[in-house]
């Protein structure tokens, strides 16, 4: 039986086709313009420059699955500790403190990158805590940093890390720090399900915006095109239709 | 959806009427069937004698084998709190996964409870996901098959995992058991 946080994009045509499982996104407008959320299990980049809403992005993402009573896995490739990450974003309304250390829990890797640079080890030291939290969401925030940190081997690792993920039973949202100029990390978007550009625009008086755009989501009629993105104490929320 | 700890002591309750039952279906929630399938093949391991196989239509052994000896040797601590006294013992749990291939995985489900003569415990991990890569009508064969395991004896007893995602799976799958646990609301 669906939770409340589940649909399924039933196939009135061939009832014999097996469904997606789809969940909630947790961004208000996104689930609209995707047939009902994204693909359960699948993996999808978010990718934008500094200060497009990343993070709010995939806190988000989170809070909505530990709502649904879900098990959620955040890893941070930053080192910072969790009361900072935690102090910030407890600002943000949509954020309820009770999930921390339960249904989300926070895990940093930067400190352990920056001893210890074998991408296997890596690997294993991310797989381990899948392992044992047995999450159904998954974000890592950003997974760009790695590449200056492993140098020549990003590629191979990016390849071991998806299909890794891609055996467990879970939504893995990756998060990719672009230049304001670059429009997301490309050897990151080869590996994923879902593209999803966070960027800014500037309006015709001078001021900047942000928008919203799905480049890619395998299996699903999504809507194409940018489309404006707010930001408010409330989190990031799409509106479908305004660009 | 129900919170994991909900569904470990669920499945606690339950274990008296899944150790009787030959062949039992358990409902999971479509996202939390990796939970679902680890928590039973770890009450399983508990409780049942012989051999216990643990089946998977697409993951890897490595990750099924992960999970296994993560939550179970010592004892997943949402299911059994007190792990010293309920925990389970030490015992043989063997993984198999076969993508695309029922027939194969069922020759190995053949392989491995041959070597139990007292009849090996088979968890099913993820059967709704073999509507994916199957048609109707393999499916139904490798039902059959199952069954067939099951009335032999070498397949002592049989726990299958899905959700309901699949109409014609899932009736072909309540068709099948005598017991039926739901585990998603």
């Amino acid at each position: 039986m669906k939770g409340e946080g589940m649909t399924t994009n039933a196939n009135k045509s061939d009832p014999g086709m097996m469904d997606f499982v789809r969940i909630k996104t947790g961004i208000p407008g996104l689930d609209q313009m995707t047939e009902g959320g994204f693909p359960f299990p699948s993996t999808v980049l978010v990718a934008g420059s500094a200060g497009t809403g990343k993070t709010t992005f995939a806190l988000q993402f989170l809070m909505q699955g530990a709502k649904e009573g879900e098990q959620c896995l955040y890893f941070t490739t930053l080192s910072e500790p969790v009361q900072w990450m935690l102090r910030f974003a407890s600002r943000l309304g949509f954020i309820n403190k009770n999930y921390f250390g339960k249904e989300v829990r926070y895990v940093e890797l930067g400190t352990f990158l920056r001893e210890e640079r074998d991408p296997q080890k890596l690997l294993e030291f991310i797989e381990e805590h899948i392992t044992e939290v047995m999450p159904q969401r998954i974000v890592i925030d950003p997974v760009t940093v790695i590449e200056e940190l492993i140098g020549g081997s990003y590629r191979n690792f990016l390849y071991d890390l998806a299909n890794r993920l891609k055996n467990w039973q879970a939504v893995s949202i990756l998060t990719g720090e672009v230049l304001p100029d670059q429009p997301y990390p490309v050897q990151v978007s080869y590996i994923v399900d879902t593209v999803i550009l966070l960027s800014y625009g500037v309006t015709p008086e001078g001021g900047r915006r942000k928008y919203l755009e799905i480049l890619k989501m395998r299996g699903t009629n999504h809507t194409t095109g940018k489309h404006l993105l707010d930001t408010s104490r409330n989190g990031v929320s799409v509106q479908a239709g305004l660009r | 959806m129900l919170p994991i700890l909900k569904v470990a002591e669920r499945v606690r309750q339950s274990l008296p009427d899944i150790e009787a039952k030959k062949r039992v279906l358990a409902i999971s929630a479509p996202t939390q069937v990796n939970p679902v399938s680890v928590l039973l093949v770890c009450a399983l391991a508990r409780a049942s004698k012989g051999k216990l196989l643990f089946l998977s239509v697409d993951r890897p052994n490595e990750t099924l084998a992960r999970m296994v000896n993560k939550h179970c040797s010592s004892g997943p601590s949402i299911l059994f709190p007190n792990k010293f006294q309920d925990a389970p013992k030490a015992r043989e749990v063997s993984c198999a996964s076969s993508l695309f291939a029922p027939k194969l995985l069922l020759e190995t489900v053949g392989l491995l409870s041959a070597q139990d003569a007292g009849g090996a415990t088979l968890v099913m991990g993820n059967l709704s996901t073999l509507a994916f890569y199957n048609s109707n009508d393999r499916i139904k064969e490798f039902m059959a098959k199952l069954g067939e395991f099951s009335a032999t004896g070498s397949i002592a007893r049989l726990v299958l995992v899905m959700d309901k995602s699949t109409q014609y799976l899932y009736s072909l799958a309540q068709e099948f058991c005598e017991f039926e646990l739901d585990l998603s609301q």
